[in-house]
């Protein structure tokens, strides 16, 4: 299985796509995760056994160009690493505007100065 | 007489769904002009817990992602550290995964045929398919010691092994069970009722299907041979598999795909016992994961990918999944619009929603 991840600009990520949907590529899945510096995203196409990792990295914060106009599919991904990790996407095919994965704290999985803790301890409160 | 739109809420809590899920559909009369899902009712974050749990005690957080899929997803991520640590598992323990696997198939296919009779009111049919699957589960108890959750994957193996004498039995009883399936599986495929219900509903096309990103039976009842079995991972390889697909791309194709795949999976199941090799279960496992992995295996409901990231530690430092459910959303959503009002939960069904698995 192929490993290798080719690094791209986020500016590129449309015109990837649709290079891939073009080449008879089908959207796998896409990956958001937390870098030393920032996230990166991977996207990972394949076509019968051809496997491939495009990836960007992004700072906090940044709009991201959504792949919906190449893989109405993209969505899914696209909605979900919002709510999970606070990054807009850019002309999405469907917006759920924040709505689609239902979360107690916003944005759970965006990086955080102090690790949530393993255990809560409860304390009895003495009247 | 065209009328005016309105918005209809289906779930999360509808008599057709085991789990929760929310579609908002918008009718025109009787007929859905398009449906809006939305998730989240029972999000759990289990990926996060990554960082806090060492990866050889995540094998059973892994397992936990669900509880029909449950010996898939421990296989997939053990798979994963296995590809980063270059560790290569005894063959068999890789035939072991491999049966364990196809166990894991048939109960749930066996549970979603007894669903979908259900929702149909079927009651008979329901409890046959149920009943069937009680001997599969019967079969996983004796041996991995669970009937739902296994714990018998572990990184570098398995944990039990099955004696000769045991499989042989198995062997035996998969007659029993191949001839009872038959019979069920006859009712689904030619009762005018079910095939009412089935036929010519919700139809994906292939391009469809292809560039949405359907998996799993719902790609291959819409003509796409599409399955991660065919790279021929664990013993796949040696038992010439060959994926089930059917070309209708409606309901009764996606259901035909699961009935077929009943038969499949006990022809590798008996082959797999023919061909056990003989040896150790387990190769010790040192060191700690470093890299990125995509590990990916055939579930039930379709293809799933964990990605991991190992950092040289004992803690992984980025766990991600992708279950089939997601992927098959965007699919739903498609077929749904221009549908029967009357017709939804039998097209949502067709796709075997996972939502437990889908919001980890």
């Amino acid at each position: 299985m192929n490993m290798k991840i080719d690094s791209v600009e986020a500016a590129d990520v449309q015109k990837i796509a649709g290079t891939m949907r073009s080449g008879g590529y089908r959207l796998v899945v896409m990956t958001c995760t937390p870098a030393d510096e920032g996230y990166y995203i991977t996207y990972s196409f394949e076509k019968e056994t051809d496997l491939r990792h495009y990836r960007i990295a992004v700072a906090e914060g940044t709009t991201i160009p959504s792949i919906g106009s190449s893989y109405g599919g993209a969505f899914v991904y696209e909605n979900e690493i919002h709510d999970l990790y606070g990054f807009t996407f850019e002309g999405m095919s469907l917006d759920f505007g924040g709505t689609f994965i239902k979360t107690s704290v916003p944005y759970p999985f965006k990086k955080k100065e102090q690790p949530a803790p393993t255990v809560t301890v409860v304390k009895e409160a003495k009247e | 007489m065209t009328g005016r739109q309105t918005i209809i809420p289906f779930g999360p809590q509808h008599p057709v769904l085991p789990e929760p899920i929310h579609l908002d559909l918008v009718v025109e009369d009787e007929r859905v002009v398009s449906a809006i899902p939305s998730i989240g009712y029972v999000h759990r974050g289990l990926e996060s817990l990554v960082d806090r749990r060492e990866y050889q005690d995540f094998v059973f957080l892994a397992e936990r992602i669900c509880g029909i899929c449950s010996f898939t997803h421990s296989s997939t991520f053990c798979q994963g550290i296995e590809g980063l640590m270059g560790i290569q598992i005894p063959q068999r323990a890789a035939y072991l995964r491999t049966m364990w696997g196809e166990y894991s198939r048939l109960h749930s296919h066996l549970l979603w045929l007894g669903l979908f009779a259900d929702s149909l009111g079927f009651e008979s049919l329901f409890y046959q398919a149920w009943k069937i699957r009680e001997s599969i589960l019967d079969e996983m108890e004796a041996t991995t010691g669970g009937r739902v959750i296994q714990g018998v994957c572990k990184v570098g193996g398995v944990r039990r092994d099955v004696a000769n004498s045991f499989l042989s039995g198995m062997d035996d009883r998969l007659d029993e069970i191949e001839d009872n399936m038959k019979d069920l599986t006859n009712v689904f495929l030619n009762d005018y009722t079910l095939k009412k219900r089935l036929v010519g509903k919700g139809v994906l096309s292939k391009d469809d299907a292809y560039y949405l990103g359907a998996a799993g039976p719902t790609a291959r009842g819409s003509g796409l041979d599409m399955d991660i079995r065919s790279t021929g991972y664990l013993a796949y390889g040696d038992v010439g598999f060959k994926p089930v697909v059917e070309k209708g791309g409606d309901g009764y194709a996606r259901c035909a795909v699961r009935c077929r795949e009943l038969f499949q999976s006990v022809e590798i199941i008996r082959r797999v016992i023919t061909d056990m090799p003989e040896g150790d279960v387990f190769t010790p496992v040192k060191g700690n994961p470093d890299g990125e992995y995509f590990s990916r295996s055939e579930q039930p409901r379709g293809e799933v990918i964990h990605y991991l990231k190992g950092n040289g530690t004992k803690n992984l430092a980025q766990f991600r999944v992708r279950t089939p459910t997601l992927t098959n959303i965007p699919p739903l959503v498609s077929i749904l619009a221009g549908c029967e009002l009357a017709d939804v939960p039998q097209i949502v069904l067709t796709i075997d929603p996972c939502i437990g698995c889908m919001e980890r």
